[in-house]
């Protein structure tokens, strides 16, 4: 990675600091992706990953609980999903509210169709303004338009100023999960990166110290950045102001203290009230991070004296999700990740696999319409159908069902495989089906003991699903009347 | 916790009850301080990091409470007004005043148009918050009208803050300060009204 050339001392420091790993798992960077079956191999052989994923898993859903105690989760999510229905409804009409209440307060709108158009508006306006180093916190629209990556390309250093974010910057990985992303590491990982990083032993049991070592390089970030980019939680659309809600004040210091301030944030996170923020805050952390609220919930409404601020919004495939019946309600995603916090896959694979970008069930929907159909074919392929997100979400929406109407049209755009083609086809013919099951009970003799196949032995076409498990026999008697 | 007192109504004393085991269960300090202007002082020399003698303030906070400033003064706790944010970065208190603060969750609304007042909240290491009971509204739904209020006549910055800054990333494991403030008290007091 490039680095641009600076006289000042400080961003010197800062930028030897973060250079992503060499054996990076494919970043925002520009290196390839590696493929769903490669990144299924090595995550199901990772042991540590799913131990770090169960522990995480297991302390989260019992201290959700004893934040979901304080209110009434059902009658909260349906007020919040009808001012999200509402919102993605009308969204044309709550946009230019919003817009035109921004403007008024002094901030500059553009709007972005696409990914390539938001990179291009923000590298626009980092060249405008000289900008050579940019502080940002955690925004997954920059990591679904690959902003990062942009910015390098034009010589322009950013730092994930999101703790988490920076330890999987400094990895040269994606985050693994929307709210939380380096859960998937150990704290021994972490000291290793640091150590490795900041050129200096920092503790690998520690987390406090290294929390602390992270603050001191960040800090000069913030002080010395040309601009701030952050994401956004909800824009509110009576007032045109911007919801933000943190718990290590890095937002607050990234949309404060460099003198160019940009917002990134999809067209689906308008609400149309403060009261409709309100019930969105009630729910948000409680649903992420088992908080009942974050420690900093920011409402920017305009630039601060003396500096700019920009918001770019962005549609990205959103507008084309909402003119799909099936898929609307997944707009009203609030971006919280519970789905992910209770997946049984997720647990065994974490987000790297189970998704891309955006992880977890809400990835598995939204992939397609912001990454095309092949981002997709293999992580949807991992859920079980267990239900288990549309219980947590906030907003209620139909998860499973939206999955299969996804892995529907995975069929239908990239066909089946051969053996679940012919299986299929089998099936959908009854008068086919009943004469193979009739030779098949013969057929099946030599490899059959107690009522089920033999592990193990050779099973044309089913060889693979044999190797490791005995499936039950066909039954010797048809229990079912013509 | 707090001591309730004749100045404030019972339903004051039980929201201010409920504000203080709120913020307490996330790591913050909330009191309700009797008396007037001296007593609110030495409340706040009390929570002064040992051997420091410097406060920090925004320039619009300064101008509400000259008298307590004196006040902190005689205690040997001088006022600063942060002309920019490297005045401020990582000295060890800072002192601000809420708008509103919140029953249902511990937060105090700041409300801090400019970067260098702004600046208080977000790098010193012990951060006091002044405010008045009479501005502890319930629940959230009732900060949200004050919001309106806030961002009703052009540009605006305004914050619940609700506890000391902290993170759980690593292993959700809690580590507090992580971008300061790592020690956070809100002080009641009527003497601001």
């Amino acid at each position: 990675m490039a680095l641009p050339a600076t006289s000042n001392p400080a961003h010197s420091r800062v930028h030897d600091t973060i250079h992503p790993a060499a054996d990076s798992a494919g970043g925002d960077h520009g290196e390839p992706e590696r493929s769903f079956e490669e990144r299924l191999a090595v995550a199901v052989s990772d042991a540590q990953l799913s131990r770090n994923l169960t522990n995480f898993q297991t302390g989260w859903r019992a201290s959700r609980e004893t934040a979901m105690e304080e209110i009434e989760f059902q009658t909260m999510r349906e007020r919040m999903k009808a001012a999200k229905t509402d919102a993605i409804d009308n969204i044309e009409h709550y946009l230019d509210q919003f817009i035109r209440q921004m403007e008024r307060a002094g901030t500059t709108v553009h709007l972005a169709p696409d990914a390539d158009a938001a990179c291009a508006i923000i590298a626009r306006i980092a060249e405008e303004k000289g900008v050579r180093l940019v502080a940002k916190s955690k925004s997954m629209v920059s990591e679904e338009i690959e902003l990062n990556h942009r910015l390098h390309e034009d010589g322009v250093e950013v730092v994930e100023t999101d703790l988490g974010e920076w330890i999987v910057q400094l990895r040269g990985e994606r985050p693994s999960h929307m709210v939380m992303p380096a859960i998937h590491l150990a704290r021994q990982q972490v000291g290793d990166i640091f150590t490795k990083t900041m050129g200096r032993e920092i503790s690998r049991e520690d987390v406090g110290e290294q929390v602390h070592a992270a603050r001191d390089v960040l800090r000069d970030v913030f002080f010395n950045a040309g601009m701030g980019i952050t994401g956004a939680n909800a824009l509110i659309a009576e007032a045109g102001t911007v919801m933000m809600v943190t718990n290590e004040g890095n937002g607050r210091l990234t949309s404060s203290l460099p003198p160019v301030h940009v917002i990134l944030a999809g067209i689906e996170k308008l609400v149309p009230t403060y009261e409709d923020a309100m019930t969105q805050v009630r729910l948000l952390a409680r649903s992420a991070t088992a908080q009942r609220q974050t420690v900093y919930t920011t409402f920017i409404h305009g630039p601060s004296p003396g500096h700019e601020q920009h918001i770019v919004l962005v549609d990205n495939g959103r507008r084309a999700m909402r003119d799909r019946d099936e898929f609307r309600e997944a707009l009203h995603c609030i971006r919280c990740a519970a789905c992910a916090n209770v997946c049984p896959p997720y647990r065994e694979v974490g987000g790297h696999v189970f998704g891309h970008i955006y992880t977890g069930a809400i990835g598995l929907v939204v992939t397609p319409f912001l990454h095309g159909i092949d981002a997709v074919a293999g992580p949807q392929s991992l859920c079980l159908s267990c239900n288990a997100c549309e219980m947590v979400c906030p907003v209620e929406i139909p998860l499973p069902r939206q999955i299969l109407d996804v892995r529907k049209m995975v069929v239908e755009q990239k066909g089946l495989k051969r053996e679940k083609a012919v299986a299929m086809s089998v099936y959908s013919h009854p008068e086919v089906m009943k004469l193979l099951l009739k030779i098949g009970r013969h057929a099946q003799r030599p490899l059959t003991h107690g009522g089920r196949l033999v592990r193990g032995k050779h099973i044309p076409i089913l060889n693979k699903q044999t190797r490791w498990r005995s499936l039950p026999a066909i039954a010797p008697a048809r229990k079912r009347q013509p | 916790m707090t001591s309730s007192t004749p100045a404030f109504d019972a339903s004051v004393s039980d929201r201010i009850a409920m504000f203080s085991q709120k913020l307490g269960s996330v790591g913050g300090v909330a009191v309700e301080v009797a008396g007037g202007t001296d007593a609110l002082a030495a409340a706040i020399v009390e929570r002064n990091p040992s051997g420091n003698t410097v406060v920090w303030i925004a320039h619009e906070t300064a101008g509400r409470i000259p008298a307590l400033l004196d006040a902190l003064k005689r205690r040997g706790l001088e006022a600063r007004i942060a002309a920019s944010p490297a005045d401020v970065r990582d000295q060890a208190l800072g002192l601000t005043i809420a708008r509103a603060t919140i029953a249902e969750t511990g937060s105090s609304l700041l409300v801090e148009p400019t970067v260098e007042g702004r600046s208080v909240s977000m790098v010193t290491e012990t951060l006091i918050v002044l405010a008045d009971p009479s501005e502890l509204v319930p629940s959230l739904m009732e900060a949200a009208p004050i919001l309106r209020e806030v961002s009703a006549n052009g540009a605006s910055y305004a914050t619940f803050v609700t506890g000391p800054s902290r993170t759980a990333d690593i292993e959700r494991t809690l580590a507090v300060g992580v971008q300061r403030p790592g020690v956070f008290h809100v002080l009641f007091s009527a003497a601001l009204r």
